[in-house]
């Protein structure tokens, strides 16, 4: 059986560990990490994920432009938004643009769970 | 701090913790910010840099869009989380806050006194926030001494980094956001240069940057930490995460 693919995108690599311990600990997923925008990008159209967890606020490309483009290739994969930018005009924005949902950082376990169950459940 | 003392448990360097930490508490102040004000900001990734002896405070940070007369909000908190927080802003800056406060008269003059108020109001919330923020993702209590304002000609004249430590408020813990003091008058003329922290460690200055939406302006909240709480920091997150 395939496992469920779980892109977690963010500069930190302390933030990518925290979210690869957390959909780790909820069962066997194919974890993939990407630290920029460009990288998502490319990865995305690679491995075509059940879920994507996207962090905003990146140097270079940041996770507003990421979602536009991921959005132009697949206007209806799971990207879900986890995000330190807790200010509604961002909330807002990024659900205009196709978000599945938004999680302030930093994301809880359960929190996690339920976007997994929610998505990977769905969608696989 | 940033290489030397890296290795957490989780093998992560502490920089790289305080930088997320950092990014999280800003994110929540910027959103108390957005509720009180009704002006948002864009956030940028914070930086993170280790001040040792013999560094100047000025020099380890970099302010590319400042360019005239400082104005700083200075504000020292204590606790398990001790340190300074800075907030750097042009005059500009002060104005578009000031307006957002509904201030009629804050087009005409960047020395109006209502400015201060403003920019000391806007100033202690975002500390409040960020430095709390850092406090419950640490499980620490902190206190802050009252905000102060000041304007300089550049930044070495707006900077005082702790020396030997921060000294708690003498008679009794002033609870957060405890009232904003009245601004004091007058521009400061610039210090020589800055004194470097006196302490064993050094310290560590966390700088980030938010541009404010209504009008291209940069603040800049700047935390200066011993580095023993930066690592107090960095474990209670990894033992979070």
């Amino acid at each position: 059986v395939n496992k469920p693919i779980v892109l977690i995108v963010d500069d930190s690599p302390f933030a990518r560990s925290m979210v690869r311990k957390m959909v780790a600990h909820h069962g066997p997923y194919e974890i993939h990490e990407a630290a920029d925008g460009e990288t998502a990008i490319e990865m995305h159209r690679e491995l075509n994920p059940e879920l994507t967890l996207l962090d905003l606020n990146m140097p270079g490309m940041n996770g507003t432009e990421v979602l536009e483009r991921i959005r132009e290739h697949s206007p209806c994969a799971p990207v879900v938004v986890i995000t330190a930018d807790r200010q509604q005009k961002t909330i807002d924005r990024v659900l205009t643009l196709g978000a599945y949902a938004v999680v302030s950082k930093p994301p809880t376990r359960k929190q996690i769970e339920a976007l997994l169950c929610a998505t990977c459940e769905v969608f696989a | 701090v940033t290489s030397a003392r890296a290795g957490t448990e989780t093998g992560i360097p502490v920089a790289v913790v305080l930088q997320e930490a950092m990014n999280i508490a800003v994110g929540k102040a910027a959103r108390e910010i957005e509720d009180i004000f009704r002006f948002s900001m864009q956030l940028h990734v914070p930086t993170v840099d280790d001040v040792g002896s013999g560094r100047h405070f000025a020099d380890s940070t970099a302010f590319p869009s400042m360019s005239e007369t400082i104005c700083t909000i200075e504000q020292e908190f204590y606790g398990q989380i001790e340190g300074l927080a800075y907030l750097f802003c042009e005059p500009d800056a002060l104005l578009q806050i000031s307006s957002a406060f509904g201030h009629p008269a804050a087009e005409e003059s960047h020395h109006d006194p209502l400015l201060e108020y403003a920019a000391l109001e806007v100033g202690s919330i975002l500390t409040g926030s960020c430095i709390g923020s850092l406090a419950e993702l640490s499980g620490a209590v902190v206190s802050f001494s009252v905000p102060r304002f000041r304007r300089s000609a550049h930044i070495a004249g707006s900077v005082e980094p702790p020396r030997g430590g921060v000294e708690p408020p003498r008679g009794g813990v002033e609870p957060p956001r405890g009232g904003v003091e009245p601004p004091r008058g007058g521009v400061e003329p610039p210090r020589g240069g800055v004194e470097p922290p006196r302490g064993d460690d050094g310290c560590v200055v966390i700088t980030s940057t938010m541009r404010l939406d209504l009008h291209p302006v940069d603040l800049y909240l700047v935390l200066v930490l011993p580095a023993k709480v930066g690592e107090y920091i960095s474990t209670a997150l990894c033992w979070y995460a």
